[in-house]
């Protein structure tokens, strides 16, 4: 759907007043939840999104279980308040293929095989949306996995890229996703220089795709560094509670 | 591993490099190239074995992974025909067949296993076989060993158990005087306090706090 919203103004500026490559504000919180084995919680924009990580304990039913690795089982969730009208709470197609896609985006950084016939479980709470949820989920979700101390080759980082008004931009805020011309998330472990998810709607030239890719990267190379951040802070302050060190 | 000064303490986090070229590695450190790659939360630290460096990280976090030999804790969650399932606090449930429980075999049809162990009791155990492909397997029969009648019980998280482990003589020993209690520190992160009444228990278990060095709680 086309509308004559103006998206990008003349200054360069963005609907919500931000360049071409800024990212929205951007917040990590670990170990949000006393029960689960590890978690976290992220706020970006209008973002905010708990996960909890459960496991690795054993797969009920046990058929599913693998004799060799770890079943990664992840559920990504909209609570019905998350957007203006309400959601019913039954998942829906998107749901279902959003939780399928941030598994395997998060898959290639665990090393499941270290835990054969056991399941590894992750529950992901959109608690408001504003754009961008499954990338925001997928970092979020790799924090709660460290956080329960599941070994991993690298975390992962994800940001959504975008063309608005025939302007590459990076993470898409809800208008710019509704109304722009196209919409790319992508997934990444960034120490390994590796990407795991990569999806793309819209049209893009090669050039711009490129563009995109790059920017991309660039977004989640600064993600990264508050992922990072927000772990070793949770941890140095849990040392500090000793007096022997 | 506990005598490092604050400032000097360095986290390494999943993915994070902590050192490159050709050393031997423990199983929480992988090989990219000649990268040294670490995948968990934790304190690197460089140890000797056999004459040879080894570098590993001590995790603040982890599950469990039983090992042969291991004394755990365990609490009995349900009862098969022969065996016991036993929740020893990692991704797997233990089996304790009854062979491992009785030392004259039995007729399975003429005896209640519950009379044994029943749901709930909490054993002191011997981990003997575990290589993934099969459930831990569990014994009682060694002394030392066997269900805790009474006593009081902790599971704590894995670093805080790696600091007690660490200290694992003296506390030992003061528990045994000061308190007049026996401990057991369960390889499973599990810590029991086996004393004649609550009150030792309980000062056994200030001990506990005092050696963890908590400064809240």
């Amino acid at each position: 759907m086309k509308s004559k919203l103006k998206l990008i103004d003349e200054s360069g500026r963005r609907i919500d007043g931000r360049l071409l490559d800024e990212l929205r504000p951007l917040r990590f919180e670990v170990g949000i939840l006393k029960n689960a084995d590890g978690s976290a919680y992220i706020e970006q924009g209008g973002n905010k999104i708990a996960v909890a990580v459960y496991g690795p304990r054993e797969v009920h039913p046990r058929h599913q279980a693998r004799p060799d690795r770890a079943l990664l089982r992840t559920k990504y969730r909209m609570a019905t308040f998350s957007v203006k009208d309400r959601k019913s709470p039954t998942p829906g197609r998107r749901e279902i293929e959003i939780s399928k896609v941030i598994r395997e985006a998060l898959e290639p950084a665990l090393l499941l095989e270290k835990f054969p016939r056991t399941a590894i479980d992750v529950f992901i709470e959109v608690l408001q949306a504003d754009g961008g949820t499954r990338c925001a989920s997928i970092s979020a979700a790799a924090l709660a996995l460290a956080d329960a101390g599941i070994p991993m080759r690298d975390l992962v980082t994800a940001v959504a890229v975008g063309k608005v008004d025939g302007r590459i931009v990076l993470d898409l805020n809800h208008l710019e996703d509704q109304y722009g011309e196209g919409d790319m998330p992508v997934a990444m472990m960034p120490s390994l220089n590796a990407i795991t998810l990569l999806q793309c709607d819209g049209t893009f030239t090669l050039e711009e795709f490129k563009e995109a890719l790059e920017l991309a990267k660039k977004g989640i190379g600064v993600i990264y560094e508050k992922q990072r951040e927000a772990l070793r802070s949770k941890y140095l302050d849990a040392l500090k509670t000793y007096r022997v060190i | 591993m506990i005598k490092v000064k604050r400032e000097k303490i360095k986290i390494v986090l999943p993915g994070e490099v902590v050192k490159v070229g050709d050393i031997k590695t423990t199983t929480e450190v992988i090989k990219l190239d000649d990268k040294l790659v670490s995948t968990l939360i934790g304190i690197p630290k460089m140890k000797r074995r056999r004459g040879e460096r080894v570098l590993s990280v001590l995790p603040l976090k982890t599950p469990y992974i039983p090992k042969e030999g291991d004394i755990v804790i365990g609490k009995i969650v349900d009862i098969g025909v022969t065996n016991w399932l036993v929740d020893i606090n990692s991704p797997w449930k233990a089996i304790l067949p009854i062979s491992e429980v009785l030392s004259k075999p039995v007729n399975v049809s003429k005896i209640e296993l519950k009379d044994y162990l029943n749901i709930g009791d909490l054993i002191v155990a011997r981990v003997i076989a575990f290589d993934l492909t099969r459930d831990p397997l569990l014994t009682i029969k060694e002394s030392r060993l066997g269900k805790a009648t009474r006593g009081l019980f902790l599971e704590l998280s894995s670093w805080d158990w790696l600091l007690l482990k660490s200290k694992e003589k003296t506390l030992l020993r003061g528990v045994k005087k000061k308190a007049n209690c026996n401990i057991v520190l369960g390889a499973n992160y599990r810590v029991l306090m086996i004393g004649k009444g609550l009150e030792e228990e309980l000062k056994a278990l200030e001990i506990v706090r005092e050696t963890l060095g908590r400064r809240s709680t």
